[in-house]
């Protein structure tokens, strides 16, 4: 018996993802540049974005404050050279010669010491053409956590990188008008990031200022870890700001109370508008398709909403045909479309089922003679689902899948 | 001698990529593995003596990295997001290639795993990936060992379906008094 046990079979699942969890590096240089080199901001427990914002705020005013003693020590020394030369003597001269000669070599320690703490800010000194700040601390040099990965520099765009392999969406969706703060603009700007198959990461919805030196991220929303596809932002008056995007299936309403002067953003409610397809909601089947001259050529997984409200259907439903193919022809692709239909756009959009709507995704077999033939599918509409396993002959080489689409035909 | 700092350091670059492969068997999402894995050092920096005081350093901080995936993650921050013009609040974890994405969709168990309530999965991942005892896992879960065995089998009944297995003890054991 060849056949595994299910426990094995589980450890081997468990340990060839484990390969796949992200490298170490990047997670390595943010927690030891928000611990042992935030020069103790962060001795107090962090929570959540706020506790990173404050870390942040804590490392600005550090900066400020260093830079602050080390210019008050400069400006002492100076004075105190001064003084001593006014004096007139050699040998008060010589040792105001030695009072400066320690100032030169404190000098340096000091703007040394004041940069290197102004060095972890976030590089904010950077986009500001340094109002206040003395010349020593506006030369930042980015700890390693900031440098790996922060926002913009001068001039340039804002640093973005989409993961190998997906392309990358940028647009402005909102200018947040900020009397208070009347020097610069900020936008509200939304990038995406979508693989060959359609499918759009999370988000990033971040604030902006875009100054004379260029953009620079001052403050994020939503953040890409979690996973909430934006689809609109609205500004409502002067209080409100609303978003609405899919997350796990769903859409869902987003809604910020924005501060008077709106440099503040409050999140006050989150609404499910639209929940996600369950089982529970919905009948699957899988019928034949096109191409009535070649039985077992393609098939429809259709989904109907049999429940009493909306919900969404979207992507792709994952598919094994039954029994379990030869190894050599197990391989399933998952594709916006293929040699019979599937989705022509870029990217695929979340299916609204109305009660009664029916929603369906394309699966079709290659052409190759001598197939094994299924004769049933087990198929998961969503990745919180159980599958379901439903009678349905087709071959089991070159499966391809596409993407969920509204109606019965599978094209879009 | 090392410093607080130092020793800090050290297991974080000694340990961050185990944590991090415990963090992305519970999430199944790179850039949230990150975060949990980052939010729960961070946390536990000021109380790095109360992990340095545990008989077992690692087991600590996975406990931790664990519940704080239990507790949930927050979907939309709720602290206020505030900027001004003088510093960025923000530092940018870039998304890492999720090379698990096609794959996930042809491998059937790993999809019934995310099926699995949070705390089964987190039941699954002590026990059959880093190979903790019942007790341990407990221990891990803050619960009995009879709950560990509870949410093991019923994780088990769920993961049994997404195939054909041959039988053996382990799985006999925990399924045992499931029909």
């Amino acid at each position: 018996m060849s056949e595994r046990t299910l426990t094995e079979e589980l450890q081997s699942v468990l340990r060839a993802h484990a390969l796949d969890a992200p490298e170490p590096g990047a997670s390595i240089a943010a927690i030891l540049g928000e611990t042992v080199e935030a020069d103790g901001a962060t001795r107090q427990p962090r929570l959540g974005g706020g506790g990173r914002l404050a870390v942040a705020r804590a490392r600005w005013r550090a900066a400020n404050k260093t830079t602050f003693v080390a210019a008050s020590v400069l400006v002492a020394i100076v004075l105190l050279a001064v003084g001593v030369r006014s004096l007139g003597s050699d040998s008060t001269a010589k040792s105001s010669s030695s009072a400066a000669a320690g100032g030169s070599v404190a000098g340096p320690d000091s703007a040394a010491g004041s940069s290197a703490l102004a060095a972890p800010s976030y590089g904010a000194a950077q986009g500001l053409g340094d109002k206040s700040q003395s010349a020593a601390a506006s030369q930042p040099q980015p700890s390693q956590a900031a440098g790996a990965a922060n926002s913009a520099q001068p001039g340039q765009p804002p640093v973005f990188q989409c993961p190998a392999g997906q392309t990358e969406t940028s647009k402005a969706v909102a200018t947040l008008d900020t009397p208070a703060l009347k020097a610069y603009e900020f936008r509200l700007m939304q990038i995406d990031c979508a693989s060959a198959n359609g499918a759009r990461s999370g988000s990033d919805l971040s604030v902006y200022r875009i100054g004379p030196s260029g953009p620079a991220k001052v403050a994020q929303l939503i953040r890409p870890a979690q996973g909430i596809r934006v689809d609109s932002v609205a500004v409502a008056g002067s209080t409100r700001l609303t978003l609405i995007g899919e997350h796990a299936g769903a859409t869902e309403q987003y809604t910020y109370a924005m501060s008077a002067d709106r440099t503040i953003l409050t999140p006050v409610a989150t609404k499910q508008l639209t929940r996600a397809c369950g089982n529970a909601a919905v009948a699957v089947n899988v019928v034949p398709a096109s191409a009535p001259d070649q039985p077992g050529r393609a098939g429809l997984v259709r989904v109907l909403n049999t429940s009493a409200s909306a919900c969404n259907v979207g992507g792709y439903p994952t598919i094994a045909p039954a029994p379990a193919p030869a190894a050599s022809a197990r391989k399933i692709v998952y594709t916006l479309h293929g040699v019979l239909g599937g989705v022509k756009v870029p990217t695929y959009s979340t299916v609204r089922l109305a009660p009664g709507d029916v929603a369906t995704a394309l699966v079709e077999a290659g052409t190759t003679s001598r197939c094994a033939v299924s004769t049933a599918l087990r198929v998961i509409i969503a990745p919180e689902q159980a599958a379901q396993s439903i009678p349905f002959r087709i071959s089991t080489c070159a499966l391809s899948v596409h993407p969920f689409v509204a109606g019965e035909t599978g094209n879009d | 001698m090392q410093t607080w700092d130092e020793r800090f350091a050290a297991f974080v670059r000694a340990q961050s990529d185990s944590l991090l492969k415990t963090a992305y068997l519970l999430t199944r999402n790179g850039p949230e593995a990150e975060e949990l894995v980052q939010d729960s050092l961070v946390w536990l920096y000021p109380r790095w003596a109360q992990v340095e005081a545990a008989e077992h350093q690692l087991a600590y901080v996975r406990k931790a990295v664990v519940n704080r995936f239990l507790a949930g993650k927050r979907r939309m921050s709720s602290t206020e997001v505030r900027f001004d013009e003088s510093f960025n609040s923000v530092v940018e974890v870039r998304p890492r290639p999720d090379q698990t994405a096609e794959v996930d969709e042809r491998d059937l168990m790993w999809r019934e795993l995310g099926v699995l309530s949070e705390r089964q999965r987190a039941a699954i991942v002590l026990r059959f990936f880093h190979d903790l005892a019942d007790a341990d896992v407990a221990s891990a879960l803050d619960c009995r060992v009879g709950t560990v065995r509870s949410l093991i089998s019923r994780a088990l009944v769920i993961l049994r379906s997404s195939g054909t297995f041959a039988d053996d003890a382990v799985g006999s054991y925990y399924l045992r008094d499931v029909k």
